[in-house]
């Protein structure tokens, strides 16, 4: 017999039938299973993700597909391997649109997925890099809400930061 | 949906990985941003001289700029330090009127670190000033995981006997005697610099107890301090029992070593060690009874080793070697390591008895092949899954101990890299050679320069980039330094000493030399004719070689037609099925970020010297 499955649902109804060891590198889906099958799973077990669209959730279970077997640290410590540069798969995995590359990081979030999230808040971080006030605007479609004196203030506030 | 609108929590976590300039524009952009982006750019300050270093690559992908906001002098580097320091006061006086106006500011600091020399007054004064400011507003309550925590660390002490510190206000602290451990009453980490403790009867008092019996962190780095602080604990049976740690191992000529603290190491989670045996008789086997007091089920993730030898005797590659093949089974232990760092103290002056070009090989071999097998995390546990950490490899000061193999180094000038950089960089180096001597001091009189003076000399130099608000563990969380050098002075030794002609056109290095009176011309003063950077770029492609080796690219970067499948031997791929290869390696100041092809193929990027 074949080993029960996680089946996850998405907010549209689409169900995803994962193998454990995948659906547990959700910090929270594998709290889940523990608390409510302390003795393991004797037969499928769904949980509905109501928060996530399918195609969401699918990116994030391929996510979790590749990494299945790799065992992630528990850290307490948010500045431990921050300076890490991204895996390149997970680059590549994350060349998507701002729009399904917010949504995944939501669900990573939500998820509890903490190795997706940091991939994620890294690619975003490089595509803020290296640009001016009006390039970024541009960029991620930021509205201006400052007076050009507010602006003013601003800069002089963080004046002593400035590259000299 | 906007950038903006995303979860706080997750802005921060983007905001975290931002370098100053760029929270300074995204700031600017819209009010979502603006307080978000201050929190991020007042939390961790450093004042230093040197600017940051900036990439060169153009696929950028380091986060390292990002861990601290560098309070430095004009980015040009070249300027005299008068002119530095002015730079550093203006923007001094200039943050402390920012927080004076909105003294919420300083509520987001947790971290001041001061790391080089500040020889002036004013920037003193107006240090003091931040200081004060900072100690008046207490900083935000952090969340319940992790409470507020604010660190004052001043690296030197002529700088910190200067400043006027309420020792109370600080939970990460440097101490230079037991009446200031006593006031640090809310001490979580102290840094003990008590050299000047020990001739002192200081009495135990109840507050250096509570003190000492609340502190998360020891950081001890020199052996007198050690002893001083072993006398106390040991008068009380005090036991440490702290999360992160240094202390020193040292065996002196004469068969004394320094006493241990009484630690329980199940707690630690990161470590420096300051290790070294000059005891002729001893030959360093009390280095493995030291390290053997370290359980291999310690929580351990950080390593960092500093090697402390002083003895002349010792300046033999089979002993270096020795300490090498020690420290490197004492690493194999640990299955959790993310981060090591490895600092050793060749003879500064470069010369090895028997640095042959054999016994180079042998050494590098050790680095290339079994350390990285040593922290590979793939050799232990179970196989099916893979702790999927890319662990970061610093070795601050790697090529000062090669350039102690004479023969490698000549290599590296004379047959090394080809390129369009390096065949006129590289020249240029051996020119120099041909045109200076230098001190020695053994000998008392000018020796004609070798290569292996040369190398150490760059390698002085560029291992100042690397330069840590803290212990080696924090190498890696403090960005790199921009440095000059005007090639001539040589820090740990006299200065090189210029010729005016090629030593092979004077009278030979016998002779007994005395400082010449007259000032040569030197065509590599004051010029940029050979910048630091370019020696950089040339050292890095040597580098190259080095790392391409670690991670078994030992075809260069020729790859397999068939990439990719399973149970084909890929170029650096599939050796360890593959398990994730080292993720980062820092050699002497310059930096390669470790990764794999989406083909399964490693690769290696060269950061700042491309």
């Amino acid at each position: 017999m074949s080993e029960p499955k996680v089946i996850l649902v998405s907010f549209d109804d689409e169900k995803f039938p994962v193998d454990v060891q995948v659906a547990e590198k959700s910090v929270l889906i594998k709290n889940m299973i523990n608390d409510l099958n302390p003795d393991g799973l004797q037969e499928d077990f769904e949980i509905p993700i109501p928060m996530l669209r399918s195609t969401v959730l699918a990116k994030v279970l391929e996510w979790c597909e590749h990494h299945r077997n790799s065992e992630f640290p528990d850290d307490d410590d948010d500045d431990a391997k921050k300076t890490a540069p991204i895996d390149e798969w997970d680059k590549n995995f994350l060349k998507v649109d701002q729009e399904m590359l917010y949504e995944i990081m939501q669900a990573a979030n939500y998820l509890n997925i903490r190795q997706l999230l940091d991939s994620g808040c890294k690619t975003v971080a490089e595509m803020i890099k290296n640009k001016s006030p009006e390039e970024l605007r541009r960029t991620f479609n930021i509205v201006n809400d400052f007076s050009p004196e507010e602006e003013a203030a601003i800069r002089r506030e963080n004046e002593w930061a400035e590259d000299r | 949906m906007p950038l903006e609108l995303l979860p706080q929590n997750i802005l921060a976590r983007i905001l975290d990985l931002l370098p100053q300039q760029d929270l300074l524009s995204l700031a600017q952009t819209n009010y979502q941003f603006y307080q978000p982006c201050c929190r991020k750019l007042y939390k961790r300050l450093t004042v230093r001289i040197e600017p940051v270093l900036q990439s060169t690559c153009h696929r950028q992908n380091d986060f390292i700029d990002a861990t601290q906001t560098v309070i430095c002098g004009f980015s040009n580097a070249k300027l005299a330090p008068g002119h530095h320091y002015r730079m550093i006061d203006a923007r001094l006086r200039t943050l402390v009127e920012s927080i004076t106006v909105n003294p919420e500011l300083a509520t987001y600091i947790s971290e001041l670190n001061v790391t080089t020399d500040l020889q002036d007054e004013a920037v003193i004064e107006s240090l003091q000033l931040l200081i004060d400011i900072v100690q008046k507003i207490d900083p935000q309550i952090g969340t319940s995981s992790k409470p507020s925590f604010r660190k004052l660390y001043v690296k030197l002490e002529n700088v910190r006997t200067r400043l006027a510190v309420d020792f109370a206000k600080w939970n990460s602290i440097v101490v230079d005697n037991y009446t200031q451990l006593a006031a640090a009453v809310n001490a979580k980490e102290v840094v003990f610099a008590l050299a000047s403790e020990l001739a002192k009867k200081t009495p135990w008092t109840d507050k250096i107890g509570l003190v000492l019996a609340q502190l998360e962190s020891i950081i001890i780095e020199d052996a007198s301090t050690q002893r001083s602080l072993a006398q106390m604990a040991a008068s009380t049976g005090t036991v440490f029992a702290p999360k992160h740690v240094s202390v020193v191992h040292y065996h002196d000529i004469d068969g004394n070593k320094t006493p241990t603290l009484n630690i329980k190491w199940y707690n630690v989670q990161s470590a420096q060690l300051i290790l070294g045996c000059d005891n002729k008789a001893c030959n360093q086997d009390c280095l493995s009874e030291f390290l053997g007091l370290i359980p291999p089920t310690a929580p351990i993730s950080s390593i960092a080793i500093r090697q402390l030898n002083k003895q002349k005797h010792t300046y033999v590659h089979k002993f270096c070697e020795n300490f090498d093949l020690i420290t490197f089974s004492f690493l194999r232990q640990f299955s959790r390591l993310w981060y090591v760092s490895i600092r050793h103290s060749p003879p500064e002056n470069g010369i090895l008895e028997d640095g042959l070009e054999g016994n180079y090989l042998r050494r590098r071999k050790l680095f290339t092949e079994t350390l990285p097998d040593a922290i590979r995390h793939v050799k232990k546990g179970n196989a099916s899954t893979v702790f999927a950490v890319h662990p970061i490899i610093v070795f601050p000061n790697l090529l000062h101990l090669f350039a102690c193999y004479e023969q490698a180094m000549n290599n590296l000038l004379w047959n090394g890299c080809k390129c369009e950089h390096c065949t006129p960089t590289l020249e240029l180096l051996d020119e120099f050679l041909m045109l200076h001597q230098y001190y020695n001091s053994q000998l008392g009189r000018l020796k004609d320069l070798t290569t292996s003076q040369l190398m150490s000399a760059i390698a002085g130099k560029l291992s100042e980039r690397m330069n840590p608000g803290g212990t080696d563990l924090d190498i890696d969380n403090f960005p790199l330094c921009k440095i000059e050098w005007d090639l001539h002075t040589v820090p740990g030794w006299g200065p090189f000493r210029c010729l005016g002609h090629h030593v092979y056109e004077g009278a030979e290095y016998d002779e007994d030399e005395v400082e010449s009176k007259h000032q040569v011309e030197c065509k590599f003063k004051n010029s940029n004719i050979l910048p630091l950077s370019a020696i950089a770029k040339s050292i890095s492609h040597y580098w190259e070689n080095v790392v391409r080796r670690m991670i078994f690219l030992n075809r260069g970067d020729a790859e397999d037609i068939e990439i990719g499948k399973a149970d084909e031997l890929n170029d650096g791929g599939t050796d360890y099925g593959g398990a994730p290869v080292l993720g980062k390696i820092g050699l002497n100041g310059v930096v390669f970020n470790l990764g794999k092809e989406l083909n399964g193929t490693n690769f290696s990027q060269n950061i700042y010297d491309t």
